[in-house]
């Protein structure tokens, strides 16, 4: 998968819809290149870092709705933790990325926060 | 600040000037405006344990974190956890006395030492203590009335603050919290970073909707000099959305490195 591929997949036109940056060609490659960096550490694909973080059990989706895995979110967060950890720059530049990621999962439905670059 | 300001301004704050403390006194004011709420046979419904976030260990403070509440106690200078105390009825006889000593619980609306001495105890204070669901309802409107007095003094000594559910099992230990004192809320304080109108007075349905005259079926019906006077004074101000709080967050989600 290439960042084009990226930026059709369903999950991350839904991000760039919800978070209106679907118009803006720059900031869409920008984060679609960070997303398949996250995805390409992580050994995943945009639809399954969303998958990763609800519940699998059928019983779990009733009238459309899907839980939050806990274990779930919590280990893709740890996993956002460890690949911004290791990316090269300023510690702001490291936790925006990180961050970026955490909005593809919120704009996917899945509440999570991060922390701020103090 | 009048009190029709300070319930208009009174918001959700999310967004706290982190580098900026809280100063003591303004905590002791926000405390004693808690300890003034009204609050049944004055009893002691709510306990409190202030904390400043510098002070807390990362790894203790990292226990508090919740999906919700995760971001706002980075932010946050200073957390207020609120407990409800089970125990509220014990010594109610002792201070019901003192009411009728002070001719505050009268005869003329029944009250006397023999009524406190001799009936009091199986008649009340054994039907709630006898009752868990009597008991943590009673505790949690009685604490809910002093947090919210707390808010509105936040507000008055120009803080923002907010109500947040917290995770407490870590902290109960290391802070000494008994087991007798139940988790309410966190109240994150400090300075807004953003607005303090936080983006608009939030929407709320129309007083005709949840209030009603004389029965269940009768709406209330607001007077709309009465609604012009209160805009004048401040507790009903511009409603959300504003037109800048897009651009709003989006400073501060930059200057933060947060998702938007």
């Amino acid at each position: 998968m290439d960042a084009e591929q990226v930026k059709l997949e369903p999950t991350v036109r839904r991000w760039a819809s919800s978070a209106r940056f679907d118009d803006d060609p720059r900031e869409l490659n920008a984060r679609a290149e960070l997303l398949l960096a996250f995805c390409e550490f992580a050994n995943t694909a945009p639809a399954a870092i969303i998958e990763g973080c609800l519940l699998a059990d059928a019983d779990a989706a009733v009238g459309g709705q899907r839980e939050i895995s806990i274990r779930g979110r919590r280990e893709m967060n740890d996993q956002i933790e460890a690949w911004s950890d290791q990316l090269v720059g300023t510690e702001f530049m490291r936790i925006t990325a990180g961050n970026t990621i955490r909005g593809f999962l919120v704009h996917n439905g899945i509440l999570i926060q991060g922390h701020p670059a103090l | 600040m009048e009190l029709k300001q300070a319930i208009g301004s009174r918001r959700t704050i999310r967004f706290f000037k982190p580098w900026r403390p809280v100063e003591k006194a303004k905590i002791q004011v926000i405390l004693e405006a808690a300890n003034r709420s009204s609050r049944s046979m004055n009893a002691d419904y709510v306990k409190a344990i202030v904390v400043n976030r510098d002070e807390l260990s990362p790894e203790l403070r990292d226990t508090l974190r919740n999906p919700t509440t995760s971001l706002s106690l980075d932010l946050a200078p200073t957390y207020i956890m609120w407990f409800i105390n089970l125990n509220y009825p014990d010594g109610t006889k002792e201070r019901l006395k003192e009411l009728v000593d002070h001719d505050i619980q009268v005869a003329s609306q029944g009250w006397s030492h023999a009524y406190v001495d001799e009936t009091i105890q199986r008649t009340v204070i054994e039907k709630i203590t006898g009752d868990e669901s009597r008991l943590q309802w009673m505790g949690a409107i009685e604490s809910g009335q002093a947090i919210a007095q707390a808010m509105l003094a936040a507000v008055d000594e120009g803080l923002g603050c907010a109500l947040h559910n917290f995770a407490d099992a870590g902290i109960r230990e290391p802070l000494g919290v008994p087991d007798h004192w139940r988790r309410a809320w966190i109240m994150l304080l400090g300075y807004p970073l953003e607005e303090p109108e936080a983006g608009g007075q939030r929407p709320r349905r129309p007083l005709s909707e949840n209030f009603f005259w004389g029965d269940a079926h009768t709406p209330f019906e607001d007077d709309p000099e009465v609604t012009e006077q209160l805009k004048q004074d401040g507790m009903i101000q511009t409603p959300s959305p504003l037109p800048w709080r897009r651009d709003e967050m989006r400073a501060i989600n930059r200057m933060l490195g947060l998702a938007d």
